[in-house]
């Protein structure tokens, strides 16, 4: 299956992503409807844009009462059937990453549904901060990531030596 | 209609009050949003003989009609008002994410009347409009202010601030907004101050539609192409506009040791190039919806200055800062930028007048009470950091400077006017006007003062094909694309001051249409009626652009500008570039450019004023009889 992967240090924080979003899911722009989210870390200018990466836990599918969230078999997408949506809000109660809301305007859970296999982010992107990539099965694509970095201080908090301006150094 | 809302939100500092209004839907292709509205709200609002720093001159700021929507480059605004600086026309247009948050709120433009007595903020969510006490964030600078802000109601507002160099109404202040995008010409920052109004912080929910979609994603795509086509923006993506610093070295024209020099030997210590490569550069950063990213963040642990992080240094500021007090260190350079960032002054401005009291000091005429134990060596590193302080906060010397290099000239004395590099009371922008003759007569006729923010005409210098296509274009010849030429500057000067009207009123950055040559006025005609729906022709923006520089120079004839005004700084006139032979400004040869200039536009020759008939043809017939009833139409006319 393919696969969102973000890659955080290329971003701008430009917000293409969430404003092409909003426009294909809601037919407006409205970055705060869009389902790929920017966190942007305004005193550092980092951004981080976050989305659902399609678990292969699936917990929002788990624990949805009704049933209305499925796998679209073309892009093996965990999507929302809006119409049988209930609004209870539980998926996003369950959902540990935080990548599915429920929709202001129409009160139905909303998440990204990979644009039925040719995602808008991926193709506005400028600098390729969201790539589109082929995988085995869906991963934590930031995982690694946070255990490369994070492992390091973590020790040295064990160790009692933990010192805040060298992380962010490091991080940097 | 479309994304053009057409909603002013009132807010009376003074009174407490909060109202909307709403425009008139033509006035979006009569006046083309965002500045031209600006411009004309100020018209309507501000009284003949405002005191800049009274309370009738509004703050007013205003986001593009395509702020908002997914357009690239899209995400500019303008802030407008009388300026301190200057005492004429001020707008300021800033990147960052403030212009599309206002649209998102559901307005345009936001208006400040009034001063409140105590520090305020104002706080806009959506409907919700709050006037604050501030008295938690004055004294604070633009950092700790927006992070403040941050922390109290939540990360997604979007903070406009001041710092300490705004409450100290420094006249040439600016409004910080996303902490590194500035709005710092003309001391809008300094209103802002007067007004004790320390935040604008806005939120909105509300989403932005446009009227035609399929046009429009046709015309987003076409302007991405033309962009990626460009190796102008991918060097602004790779080096920033610092990076641009070099190739004017190498053409003699980057203005050193208070433009007394076109060549600076150690420009590659403090360009782009250098900072990318030695990773003082940690990150590109977009404004709203762009695509280009030219924004820098750098960071460094300094050895003299500690942990310093900041935007930039844009191109301005490495040549202000940098080449023009012939400081070659990167690291004082990145920390003077971090100081005018966080206090909020105007880099162009700052840096002018440092080198300004360099050169005094090897002149000597500065005695050693002035220098406060500084040594104001070309060069000096401790100079140009202490000074950015002093004149921030005000302290000793640095009160004289904060009001302006024209109020200082006058308190050094002596010859000191002569090498003081401003004209209308506003420091020249880094541009060497000697050497290219459209960016000369551009910087004259300016509003608001020498900058390159009314007219950039780099198409001139026929440096890439497409700007010699467009010269071709506005005069009918190409042998006209050679910056030393004189003939044809006045009309290449007008079309660009109407392209840079339908830039900053649709929200466009001015690079992706003068610089760039990639979103040219067809391509934001055909956006501004797919986002509204209006059915417009780009000849019909282009004209309602000529209305918008016409009722801006009018704000100014109503002060009482004429020809006089026009002009450019003493040392252009007068001094030859050393190191580039033959190139200067003079007298006559801006006389006869000023006359073209008066004649393509219909304004009076002799007084530079707008004729009753120019703007009886432009639909301004109110600002006629308003101009009338002051006498200042052109004599004729007033009879």
């Amino acid at each position: 299956m393919r696969m969102l992967r973000i890659v955080p240090q290329k971003c701008t924080g430009c917000d293409q992503c969430r404003l092409v979003c909003s426009f294909v899911q809601t037919g407006e722009f409205q970055p705060s409807h869009a389902v790929i989210k920017v966190r942007s870390f305004e005193e550092q200018v980092r951004f981080s844009p976050y989305t659902c990466f399609q678990c292969a836990e699936a917990w929002c599918m788990k624990a949805c009462p009704v049933n209305a969230i499925t796998i679209d078999p073309n892009t093996e997408a965990r999507v929302v059937v809006t119409p049988a949506c209930l609004g209870c809000g539980l998926c996003t109660i369950i959902c540990p990453y935080g990548t599915i809301y429920v929709n202001p305007t129409n009160h139905k859970a909303t998440k990204c549904n990979l644009c039925h296999g040719a995602p808008a982010c991926v193709k506005t992107c400028p600098t390729g901060a969201i790539e589109f990539v082929e995988v085995e099965e869906p991963q934590d694509w930031m995982g690694s990531w946070a255990e490369q970095n994070n492992q390091p201080f973590l020790l040295a908090l064990a160790r009692g030596d933990y010192n805040p301006e060298i992380q962010k150094e490091r991080i940097l | 209609m479309g994304s053009f809302l057409g909603v002013v939100l009132h807010t009376d500092l003074a009174n407490r009050k909060v109202w909307r209004e709403e425009l008139p839907s033509a006035w979006a292709l009569k006046y083309l949003g965002g500045r031209g509205i600006n411009a004309r709200l100020l018209w309507d609002l501000a009284p003949q003989g405002v005191n800049p720093l009274g309370p009738d001159n509004p703050l007013i700021l205003g986001a593009g009609v395509l702020t908002g929507t997914g357009a690239p480059l899209s995400g500019r605004s303008t802030v407008t008002a009388r300026s301190p600086a200057t005492g004429w026309y001020a707008k300021s247009s800033v990147g960052g994410h403030v212009g599309a948050s206002l649209k998102f709120a559901g307005y345009d433009h936001l208006v400040i009347h009034g001063q409140s007595g105590k520090p305020v903020y104002v706080l806009i969510d959506d409907d919700r409009v709050e006037i604050r006490s501030a008295a938690h964030l004055w004294g604070r600078d633009t950092r700790q202010t927006t992070l403040q802000i941050h922390a109290d109601h939540g990360p997604e507002f979007q903070v406009a601030c001041i710092g300490p160099a705004g409450e100290n109404l420094v006249k040439f202040a600016a409004i910080m907004c996303n902490i590194h995008s500035a709005a710092a010409r003309a001391g809008v920052g300094a209103v802002m101050g007067s007004k004790h109004l320390k935040a604008i912080a806005i939120r909105g929910h509300k989403p932005v539609s446009i009227a035609d979609p399929k046009r429009f994603w046709e015309m987003v795509w076409e302007a991405r192409r033309n962009l990626a086509a460009t190796p102008s923006a991918r060097q602004k993506h790779n080096f920033g506009t610092a990076g641009g610093i070099l190739a004017l070295n190498e053409l003699k024209a980057n203005p050193t040791c208070n433009f007394r020099r076109g060549y600076f030997p150690e420009t590659y210590q403090i360009s782009g190039q250098r900072m990318t490569q030695d990773h003082y550069t940690k990150n590109a950063e977009a404004c709203y919806s762009c695509v280009v990213a030219c924004k820098r963040h750098t960071e460094q642990n300094t050895r003299d200055f500690g942990w310093v992080s900041s935007g930039g240094p844009e191109f301005e500021a490495v040549s202000s800062l940098g080449a023009g007090t012939a400081i070659s260190d990167i690291e004082t350079l990145l920390k003077g930028n971090e100081l005018c960032n966080i206090l909020g002054l105007d880099v162009i401005s700052t840096g002018s007048l440092i080198q300004w009291m360099m050169e005094n000091s090897e002149r000597g005429l500065l005695t050693p009470e002035m220098k406060e134990g500084l040594s104001f060596d070309w060069g000096d590193s401790q100079t140009l950091v202490t000074m950015v302080r002093k004149i921030a906060y005000r302290e000793g010397i640095g009160d004289v400077l904060a009001e302006g290099v024209r109020h200082a000239a006058g308190v050094i004395g002596g010859d000191s006017w002569k090498w003081a590099v401003e004209a209308k009371g506003l420091e020249q922008s880094r541009v060497e006007t000697r050497s290219a003759k459209g960016y000369a007569l551009g910087f004259a006729v300016n509003p608001r003062g020498p900058d390159h923010l009314h007219t950039q005409c780099m198409a001139e210098f026929g440096h890439r094909p497409a700007g010699v296509d467009l010269i071709e274009k506005i005069t009918g010849d190409r042998k006209y694309a050679n910056p030393y030429l004189t003939e044809k500057r006045a009309e290449i000067v007008r079309w660009h001051e109407d392209a840079y009207v339908l830039d900053d009123g649709l929200g466009f950055c001015s690079f992706a249409t003068s610089v760039d040559f990639a979103i040219m006025p067809r391509l934001m005609a055909g956006f501004l009626r797919a986002a509204t729906g209006m059915e417009v022709s780009e000849d019909e923006t282009m004209s309602a652009g000529r209305r918008v520089v016409t009722l801006e120079k009018c704000l100014n004839v109503r002060e009482g500008a004429d020809r006089s005004d026009d002009r450019l700084p003493w040392r252009l006139m007068n001094e030859p570039s050393p190191d580039r032979p033959g190139a200067m400004n003079s007298k006559e040869e801006l006389d006869g450019m000023l006359d073209e200039y008066y004649k393509a536009h219909g304004w009076d020759l002799r007084t530079s004023r707008p004729t009753r008939e120019t703007l009886k043809a432009l639909e301004l017939d109110d600002v006629a009889e308003q101009l009338r009833a002051l006498g200042r139409l052109p004599e004729e006319d007033t009879q």
